[in-house]
């Protein structure tokens, strides 16, 4: 019984969010055309499936360093720079798993760099990694001569880790990954202490260095893994001004989502889910022609600003839940 | 040690002498025929890409040649303060004269260009918001010496044309499985004002061949303003479902905006795609290899308008028949619709990066100027953007 609350729960914000936009795109006439209604299809499917494999990936390389109570600017850079030498490499090869592989490794070295930096230099966390993301973005226009990769993920053979099915293998990795760091090591474990009260976690003996370059290990192959998918669904031009982290923070609404919808469950369950909903929700948009420009933008803002909010007031909420019960039953 | 002082100084004084001296090679050349030394800014509308490499490596070689370097820049479509601020490191960094690929901020560049004494052109831009809206204060201002287009500028435009006969040429080269239902997309009026003219125009040739070929009858979408005005974002993933059935997109933009979203919808196989502008790789999916049926650029040579134009007024020379005002010129453009202008269209500048492989040498160029050939005309630098098509390519 309690299982299939935790499931119920699990799963209660993107039926109610497939719902919701079932409910309000049936009523749109901008979603009939010659007179067929085109929310619900395969369409719906591929979108939602692409695109929420992706976020997760990207969430959890987020998650995972913020969870040690760090947020790291660099993912972002860290995964359009393995985009581009993964992908010309890939490019040369002709493989799609060594695509994948040399993502992975390159992504742990960038991360394993960045983690360096931190610790070496000293530094504050966020001018350590905004340092790192500038010199990754430079060497974007350096390196391949400075062309990105634009044909990688027009190729079919290449791109199989874009398209279904070969796009869940990276996410399911990214995932096992995660959980594996998370539940099966003892810096993972100790990376709860940290991110409760990183000074406290220190003062009790908790070596931050060996959490700091393990955490950046683990982060380093789940940012290869989301480069993979990045370059198989996009061209990857050269970046400047910090314009990675605009991309990394594209996918970061998952990430605080999955944190309250993770309680029935676990974060990893929690920032799927998320990516889901917010997936239906972006295709709903873009049925209702509502999907570019500045509409889109107010009704994200506002629908993420009333989740917080929500997520945030929850025990509040519940307190004022409990006070009305118990008077109903006192009455 | 007062000898130490004196040897001191000397070399000191040496030192002075050998920089002075060093200096003033850049002051001027002997023979004069190919003018003095000048910096030119380029203002290019991105810093990477086969077009950037193309034009930096076609200028790189008219260096030596020409007397003349080049200082490039990024500037931006929409971002007035980020173009005069570049526009000033331009000017700073030494730039007698600058070329510019974008029509924002112009009253206050070219302040800048006055007050520096600096001498403005433009390059791929019909500078057509200041041609319609500020045409004294741009194009009659002393520094402001004229611009070339994208293709041909503003009413001149033939896009639309240039769309329906490639996919014409498209059906002819393949009858047994011919486009007959089409849809579009255009950037915004307020960025491109003529990308929408273009599709209306594509629309009306498609009425006339119909009404001429009603059995080979070609259906076109109606315009959808919500899905078909794409603002610098890729089609959207419901493109599809909004446009069922459809052969092909003849794309008013750069069809790096639709075919990710092709791929992404699976469509990319079938769906064939029409598109102006050429993007890296675009050749690897092209004509019977894949999607991309059609694309079109202007050769990156006809920087050599704007180029020459500032050359001859920093070196004072002007040709017999110089225009008052500064005019904006239309340029040739090269469509490539078909396997053999692509294997053409890779042998140019475009995508080999190798200057022998542009329209025009550097000796070709500096006869063009005014100083250098007394000779030379406006007109005779004005036909060369005639030559510049697909067909010209050696």
């Amino acid at each position: 019984m309690k299982l299939l609350k935790k499931i119920f729960l699990t799963l209660l914000f993107p039926i109610l969010m497939f719902l919701a936009m079932w409910i309000i795109t049936a009523n749109n006439p901008a979603c009939y055309v010659n007179g067929k209604y085109i929310f619900l299809g395969f369409d719906l499917i591929r979108f939602v499936i692409l695109n929420a494999c992706q976020s997760i990936c990207v969430a959890l390389a987020i998650w995972m360093q913020l969870k040690n109570g760090r947020f790291d600017f660099s993912n972002g850079a860290a995964m359009i720079l393995t985009a581009i030498i993964a992908g010309n490499i890939g490019l040369r090869t002709g493989s799609p798993w060594i695509t994948m592989l040399v993502a992975v490794l390159v992504g742990i070295v960038l991360c394993a760099f960045t983690a360096a930096v931190y610790m070496l230099g000293r530094l504050p966390v966020v001018i350590a990694t905004i340092g790192v993301t500038l010199l990754y973005e430079s060497l974007t226009y350096l390196i391949f001569g400075g062309g990105g990769i634009s044909t990688f993920y027009q190729n079919n053979t290449l791109s199989f880790f874009g398209h279904m099915p070969g796009v869940l293998i990276p996410t399911a990795l990214a995932m096992a990954i995660f959980l594996f760091y998370y539940n099966y090591t003892v810096t993972g474990r100790k990376g709860k202490i940290l991110a409760n009260n990183q000074a406290a976690g220190v003062n009790i003996g908790i070596w931050e260095e060996a959490n700091v370059s393990q955490t950046a290990m683990f982060t380093g192959a789940i940012v290869g893994l989301a480069a993979t998918i990045y370059v198989s669904q996009n061209a990857v031009a050269p970046q400047a001004s910090l314009s990675t982290a605009g991309i990394m923070f594209s996918y970061i609404v998952p990430v605080y989502m999955g944190m309250l919808l993770g309680m029935a469950s676990n974060d990893v369950i929690g920032i799927m889910v998320a990516a889901i909903g917010m997936g239906i929700f972006n295709y709903g948009l873009n049925c209702m022609n509502l999907g570019g420009g500045g509409w889109q933008q107010i009704i994200m803002g506002l629908f993420v600003m009333g989740f917080y909010t929500f997520s945030a007031q929850l025990d509040n909420i519940k307190k004022v839940f409990r006070r009305l019960f118990k008077k109903e039953a006192a009455a | 040690m007062k000898s130490f002082k004196k040897i001191i100084a000397l070399m000191l004084a040496c030192c002075v002498m050998f920089s002075m001296t060093a200096c003033s090679g850049n002051g001027g050349n002997a023979d004069g025929n190919n003018g003095k030394h000048v910096k030119i800014g380029v203002g290019l509308y991105q810093d990477s890409g086969a077009a950037v490499d193309a034009v930096k490596a076609y200028l790189k070689n008219l260096e030596s040649t020409l007397n003349v370097e080049f200082a490039y820049t990024v500037l931006s479509t929409n971002d007035e303060a980020l173009n005069i601020t570049k526009v000033q490191e331009l000017i700073a960094a030494g730039c007698e004269g600058i070329i510019i690929t974008m029509d924002a901020g112009m009253d206050a560049i070219l302040a800048e260009c006055r007050d520096a004494g600096v001498y403005l052109a433009g390059y791929l831009c019909d500078f057509d918001t200041s041609y319609r809206n500020n045409y004294s204060g741009v194009f009659e201002n002393e520094y402001f010496l004229g611009t070339v287009g994208d293709g041909p500028c503003g009413d001149h435009t033939t896009r639309g044309v240039d769309f329906f006969n490639s996919v014409i040429e498209y059906n002819e080269r393949n009858p047994e499985n011919p486009i007959r239902h089409v849809a579009g997309t255009v950037f915004p009026a307020f960025a491109f004002p003529y990308s929408k003219v273009n599709f209306d125009q594509f629309v009306a040739e498609v009425e006339k061949y119909n009404a001429e070929n009603p059995d080979k009858a070609i259906t076109v979408d109606p315009f959808n303003e919500e899905t078909d005005v794409l603002m610098f974002k890729p089609v959207d993933s419901t493109y599809f479902s909004k446009h069922p059935d459809i052969d092909a997109i003849v794309a008013f933009n750069a069809g790096s905006f639709v075919y990710p979203s092709m791929v992404s919808a699976g469509v990319a196989d079938t769906m064939k795609l029409f598109a102006a502008g050429y993007n890296d790789g675009d050749n690897a999916v092209f004509g019977s290899k894949g999607a991309y049926q059609q694309e079109m650029v202007c050769a990156v040579e006809s920087i050599t308008y704007p180029l020459v134009l500032l050359l001859n007024k920093i070196n004072g020379a002007s040709y017999s028949d110089q225009p008052e005002t500064a005019e904006r010129r239309d340029c040739s453009t090269m469509i490539i619709n078909s396997d053999e202008d692509l294997a053409k269209f890779e042998h140019s500048i475009y995508l080999t990066f190798q200057p022998e492989d542009a329209f025009l040498t550097p000796e070709e160029v500096l006869n063009l100027t005014a100083y250098a050939n007394p000779d030379a005309t406006y007109a005779g630098l004005c036909e060369i953007l005639d030559h510049m098509t697909i067909e010209d390519l050696k």
